[in-house]
């Protein structure tokens, strides 16, 4: 073919435009340290990329939502904790006001601390929040649960999502515990009384309080017993989302992540190619037949 | 007497030769300049007698050096490349506006839905109601900025293509009054070389802005036409383009044909405008309308701090969804409705139930697939047309290595001419010479 001198200059120009314009792509992608810089680099890929930026916005909503639900899980044990204690102090005082030895003085000041325990379990009952809103009423957060000795609350539980398609309650309420069978203040209240009367029906109000008393010890046991389990469950559903956020971590690096040895070598082969190229043109301009007229 | 003249005839083509020459090497990087050679015809002697060796040399011819096959192929090979690149630039514009991570929709679902899942364990509370309230006002906002990015390109798009339009109707008139001088000089016997040259270098740039037929005539000149048949050059009588509220047009002397698809960089610009950039914004209202129709839907469904049906949270222009998205009137935090229905149209508890909130969140999975798609398609495209431009653009180059290879000059060449003709005038002056010693031996004799 016959070559003119205009394009022995274009064959060089366009070499040189090619070469800066692949080492201006191996430059901005080892500024930014991604192998894919705009959509287009890799289409494929940044499909992948937009699934795993979804999954893992819901990887970090389920921890943040399992962390939520453990807050409040702890802060409803340590009441129940409390209530559990309580309820245990109510035990000893009763079977001992029940006791045939106990004179009317022991059952007066029995009657006194066991209507300020009362109190204390109906506080725990009643107990709120940081946002005032109360732990075991159910839904009707602005009720107290115990009102007048009666429950005022719902059973409805808040399920939160912690996992693709799991979710945790994030609540507990006490009607289980004080209304289960019979009133656990209806009993109590009218043990106090008779206790403060001196105890003249000690034997039909003693029996039932006892058993009120089994009746919510065993509500509180199992109430501790869902709480704990559910800690726990939460707390390996925020460990799995974690492993799994991992992972996707891994799969997004492999996607995006610049290969930086490869870019080094890419670099490398475009000095290389482009120093030939300049190097072949100056050559090339000092061949002319007219250096010799 | 035949030696004189035979030297002098020598004398004179040498003499033409290096002159166009000179010419050539002059123009070695002139952009669209065709060499020429001075084809070289030994001259006959007519008398009656074969003994005459003949009556020297003439320059019989003129050729400008150009290949209409080749010089053909460069124009559909600038036409090509004019539309991929346009397109390749227009299409990346809208990968930076819609794929930018600023203004991704994505990210802005995201937080609309982070904020309703903080909402799941606490959905009494005004401040994680309040940012729900924020992280949708948000996501309409980002609605808008895009659709008015769009639109802004699409403005962008009309001012380019009235300047291109100006400047076609620019190039079509040279291309008319070239074709008038290039018939007047041919009819008079003159050079049409450097006009013939300057004509393809006028439809080359008419080439990279629409899709063109060309039809050359005996007489010089050249038609040219839209590869859908509207004439834009008929001779000396170029047609005026026009663009009205999108719509191109061409006139020739009153006659009006309306132009669909140009082809070129002007094509490209109608292309993108009509389709991609259409489809985008339909896409976007779409869903802008989606997200507004789905979760209002669910919202209305629950029931608010109140205890009263929940309010809607979004609302738009039908005409324009992406653009007017905006939280509705009368939206407050404590509207919204999280507490479910207990299937007698009555909420089914009270302020810290989430049912109908819980279905709210089931929700943003449809969302995502929808912009994914869009964006995906968006970089496929973007991809494609890249690769495309980039063939085309190597195309290009090819192309007019193919045409230089014919047409253009070669110092080398021109190097050895020179010293070739050099060489030859000093042997047809040394003949001249010669016949002077010839004359004076035998003027000697007397």
């Amino acid at each position: 073919m016959r070559v003119s001198t205009g394009q022995l200059s274009q064959i060089i120009l366009q070499g040189l435009q090619r070469q800066d314009r692949d080492f201006a792509k191996v430059m901005t992608q080892m500024s930014s340290g991604y192998r894919i810089n705009r959509m287009s680099d890799d289409p494929l890929g940044s499909v992948s990329l937009l699934g795993i930026e979804r999954d893992q916005s819901s990887f970090k909503q389920f921890r943040a939502n399992a962390s939520r639900v453990i807050s409040r899980m702890e802060q409803s044990e340590s009441y129940l904790n409390a209530s559990f204690n309580t309820v245990l102090r109510v035990q000893d005082l009763s079977l001992a006001a029940i006791n045939g030895s106990a004179t009317a003085d022991d059952r007066a000041a029995a009657a006194h601390e066991l209507e300020s325990l009362r109190e204390t379990l109906v506080q725990f009952a009643n107990a709120k929040d940081e946002d005032g809103s109360h732990l075991f009423s159910g839904s009707k957060l602005g009720t107290p649960p115990i009102a007048g000795g009666v429950y005022q609350g719902d059973d409805l539980r808040r399920e939160v999502p912690v996992a693709q398609g799991v979710t945790l309650a994030a609540n507990e309420t006490i009607e289980s515990v004080y209304f289960n069978g019979g009133n656990f203040f209806t009993d109590l209240d009218a043990f106090i009384t008779d206790l403060k009367a001196g105890g003249p029906n000690v034997d039909t109000t003693g029996p039932a309080v006892i058993e009120a008393i089994n009746r919510a010890i065993n509500g509180i046991g199992e109430k501790l017993t869902q709480v704990g389990a559910r800690i726990s469950s939460a707390r390996s559903l925020d460990a799995a989302q974690q492993d799994l956020a991992l992972t996707n971590e891994k799969i997004r690096g492999k996607i995006q992540d610049l290969d930086y040895v490869d870019a080094v070598n890419r670099v490398n082969q475009i000095e290389t190619s482009l120093n030939a190229t300049q190097k072949t043109y100056s050559k090339l301009s000092q061949l002319s037949l007219f250096s010799y007229i | 007497m035949t030696i004189l003249g035979n030297g002098l005839s020598g004398l004179a083509a040498a003499q033409h030769v290096l002159n166009t020459t000179s010419q050539n090497i002059a123009n070695a990087n002139t952009p669209g300049y065709s060499r020429q050679e001075a084809v070289l015809a030994s001259r006959i002697d007519t008398s009656p007698n074969r003994l005459t060796p003949g009556a020297g040399v003439e320059v019989a011819e003129l050729r400008r050096i150009a290949d209409d096959f080749r010089i053909a192929a460069l124009w559909r090979a600038n036409n090509q490349a004019g539309f991929d690149n346009q397109m390749e630039t227009l299409v990346a514009q809208a990968e930076d506006i819609i794929g930018g991570s600023e203004l991704s929709v994505s990210g802005g679902i995201d937080s609309l839905f982070a904020a309703f899942n903080a909402a799941a364990e606490a959905p009494q509370s005004m401040a994680t109601r309040q940012q729900i309230l924020s992280s949708a006002a948000s996501l309409a906002s980002r609605f808008n900025q895009l659709a008015g990015n769009l639109d802004l390109q699409k403005r962008q798009i009309d001012e380019q293509a009235t300047t291109l339009v100006s400047g076609i109707n620019g190039q079509t008139a040279s291309i008319a009054r070239l074709n008038a001088q290039i018939a007047d000089i041919q009819a008079r016997g003159g050079n049409t070389s450097q006009l013939e040259d300057q004509r393809d270098l006028a439809v080359q740039k008419l080439a990279g802005n629409l899709a063109l037929d060309v039809q050359k005539f005996p007489d010089g000149r050249m038609n040219v036409s839209l590869s859908g048949g509207q004439p834009l050059v008929l001779g000396s009588k170029p047609a005026t383009m026009s663009l009205v509220n999108g719509e191109l047009s061409l006139d020739l002397k009153g006659q009006v044909f309306p132009i669909t698809s140009p082809g070129g960089q002007l094509g490209a610009l109608q292309d993108y405008r009509n389709g991609t950039l259409n489809e985008l914004r339909t896409s976007l209202n779409g869903q802008a309308e989606r997200l507004a129709v789905d979760l209002n839907a669910q919202l209305v469904k629950g029931y608010d701090l109140n205890g009263d049906p929940g309010a809607e949270l979004y609302e738009s222009d039908a005409n324009d969804p992406a653009a007017s998205l905006r939280l509705a009137a009368g939206v407050e935090p404590e509207r919204l409705g999280f507490i479910g229905d207990d299937g007698t149209g009555n909420p089914v508890g009270g302020s810290g139930d989430n049912t109908n909130l819980l279905e709210v969140i089931t929700l943003k999975s449809g969302f995502y697939d929808a912009y994914t798609g869009l964006l995906g398609n968006l970089a496929i495209q973007s991809a494609q047309i890249q690769a495309e431009a980039s063939a085309s653009r190597g195309m290009l180059a090819d192309a007019q290595s193919r045409r230089d290879s014919v047409s253009g000059v070669s110092q080398d060449e021109e190097a050895v001419r020179l010293m070739q003709f050099t060489q030859a005038y000093q042997a047809n002056a040394k003949v001249v010479s010669t016949a002077g010693r010839v004359f004076d031996t035998l003027l000697g004799m007397f």
